[in-house]
């Protein structure tokens, strides 16, 4: 049977990157995690999947250069056994042009060993592409 | 297709509610094959329902509200693509919620294009049916796959 995670636990990870505690987030963080975020590199160069914990806080550190963080709302935390799927309303400003950006984002995460090993995220990539490059896309 | 106001008979009146799992269970089984009665029956008639996605690319997905109108997305969404493959890659439950994971591919009737994506979604259920769903896709590759070149930025 997989070991289970808490609530809490989801909640404590979440309220670490929310006050850019990447120590704290960082502990959470297997040294083997398969980690995938669904957008294009093409705007967000971050994107797509990485291997191990200091190619993934690699990540978070270049999406943290680029956009300030200024909301994390969680709306649904779902947590069964080992696995914890999350969605969120977030606001970020980008830092080079003072873009506010709004969008839901959904993550689904799987621990082992008390971290996580596997972490997928989901965005609307066509509508957040848009706001970060402030145009439409021509389709 | 069509989904009349009256409830299917796929769910008896007196069934006891079934768990997020087992009606998100049941509603990837139904589309696996196609069984749009019984996906009906395990909606509710006032759901709340949002697939995030570029109006442009995707006219017949976005926000509807109540069965008959998602019902209609769907069979707009049938003429366009036809569904070819539909796995469950993760399904997790936590008490009236449920998310899950599904490598889908579908072709596109006019194009013959196939695309292939990776859909997430979260399902709010009482008393066994559906009562908010919102989906998610990485909606710029999706349109690429769909529009056969990819996006200038």
């Amino acid at each position: 049977m997989a070991e289970s995670v808490s609530h809490a636990a989801v909640h404590e990870l979440y309220d670490a990157y929310e006050r850019r505690d990447f120590e704290r987030v960082a502990a959470q963080i297997h040294d083997d995690i398969n980690w995938v975020i669904y957008a294009p590199v093409s705007v967000f160069p971050f994107a797509g999947p990485r291997r191990g914990r200091k190619d993934v806080m690699e990540v978070m550190a270049r999406i943290a250069e680029s956009y300030a963080l200024l909301r994390y709302k969680r709306e649904i935390v779902i947590v069964e056994d080992d696995r914890a799927a999350v969605m969120s309303d977030v606001s970020f400003k980008q830092r080079a042009t003072e873009r506010m950006l709004r969008f839901r984002i959904a993550n689904f995460l799987r621990f082992q060993d008390g971290r996580i090993i596997e972490f997928r995220e989901f965005i609307n990539s066509f509508d957040v592409a848009e706001q970060v490059l402030g145009h439409e896309l021509r389709t | 297709m069509t989904v009349s106001r009256q409830r299917t008979s796929a769910v008896p009146a007196d069934a006891a509610p079934l768990p997020a799992r087992a009606v998100i269970e049941d509603i990837q089984d139904a589309f696996r094959h196609g069984d749009y009665a019984r996906i009906a029956a395990r909606y509710d008639d006032d759901v709340d329902w949002l697939f995030y996605g570029p109006p442009t690319i995707f006219p017949e997905i976005g926000h509807r509200r109540g069965k008959i109108a998602v019902f209609q997305a769907f069979e707009a969404l049938n003429t366009k693509y036809r569904f070819d493959r539909h796995v469950t890659e993760w399904l997790i439950a936590d008490g009236d919620c449920g998310a899950s994971i599904a490598d889908v591919t579908l072709v596109q009737r006019a194009s013959g294009r196939t695309i292939r994506c990776r859909i997430a979604s979260f399902f709010r259920v009482r008393d066994g049916r559906v009562v908010e769903y919102r989906g998610f896709v990485d909606s710029f590759n999706a349109a690429e796959q769909v529009l056969g070149r990819e996006l200038p930025v």
